[in-house]
């Protein structure tokens, strides 16, 4: 759930995001900032900077995590990749 | 960068910060980066009744651009010596450029 | 190396909110992580509520203030018996 500053609501499925925080989210349920509104968008687009808050649910932190983990049991092999090429240039 | 220079010159003072929201706060200045943001430890509300929002926080960082006006120790600032940089800052207006 | 961030952190926002939760994250433009936050609502005629909200990202626009919380302190306190006017909404300037 993604919450603007003018109070308006976003419940959806996060398909994309970038580096600004601007979110497309798909099979949208939007809420006027009184909450006495409500429509269905099949997708929508939302800029970063008029976001407030996101709600997100409970499990992704673990995602996170199980993520990081990941990365970091590849992560010899692309620092050594990395402090390489960087030698290279210098 | 010359107020950020200025500011790390007051680490370790007691210091006074209006916040746009009208919540001032009285607390050791610990911290200052680029944005200006703050951080201060053993703080207290100055209106502490009006204020028991953060009654057990202990040290806090506020953001540099809600920050209304930061109120210093008298003591703790040269006027003069502000003077010059800042006069110094304005005969360079590009950061590391002319000369 | 790495460490678990277990400290519990209060957040006021822009619009005057009291979000207190465990601190996950955070970014150059002080963009937030919060995990089990809840929100403190605070009134001049009823003690403190308290609105369980989950995981939060909090954007570093919306944020006035990051405070430390000291749990001993915070323990010693009874919300119920606190009265106090909400913080004001910045938010809409």
């Amino acid at each position: 759930m993604v919450e603007l500053k003018n109070g308006e609501t976003f419940n959806g499925h996060l398909v994309n995001c970038d580096n600004w925080m601007n979110l497309t989210l798909r099979e949208v349920i939007q809420t006027s900032p009184e909450g006495d509104r409500f429509w269905r968008l099949p997708e929508c687009y939302i800029r970063g900077n008029t976001i407030k808050y996101l709600r997100v649910p409970d499990e992704i932190i673990e995602m996170v995590k199980d993520d990081a983990v990941r990365q970091r049991q590849q992560a010899p092999v692309s620092n050594s990749r990395g402090r390489g090429g960087r030698s290279g240039k210098l | 960068m010359l107020f950020y220079s200025f500011f790390k010159t007051l680490i370790g003072q007691q210091v006074t910060v209006e916040l746009k929201n009208d919540l001032a706060i009285t607390g050791i200045l610990t911290s200052v980066d680029q944005f200006l943001n703050i951080k201060l430890d053993e703080i207290r509300a100055v209106d502490e009744a009006k204020y028991p929002h953060m009654m057990a926080v202990k040290n806090c960082f506020i953001r540099g651009s809600v920050v209304r006006y930061v109120q210093l120790p008298a003591s703790a600032v040269d006027t003069a010596l502000l003077q010059d940089a800042a006069r110094r800052e304005a005969q360079q207006p590009t950061t590391g450029g002319a000369h | 190396m790495r460490f678990v961030i277990t400290v519990t952190v209060e957040i006021i926002t822009a619009d005057g909110r009291v979000i207190v939760g465990t601190f996950k994250g955070f970014d150059q433009t002080t963009n937030v992580i919060l995990s089990s936050c809840h929100e403190r609502v605070f009134s001049e005629t009823e003690g403190v509520e308290t609105l369980p909200l989950g995981l939060y990202i909090i954007r570093g626009d919306n944020i006035v203030l990051i405070g430390e919380i000291d749990l001993e302190r915070d323990a010693s306190v009874d919300l119920s018996e606190i009265r106090a006017a909400p913080i004001t909404d910045i938010s809409r300037r």
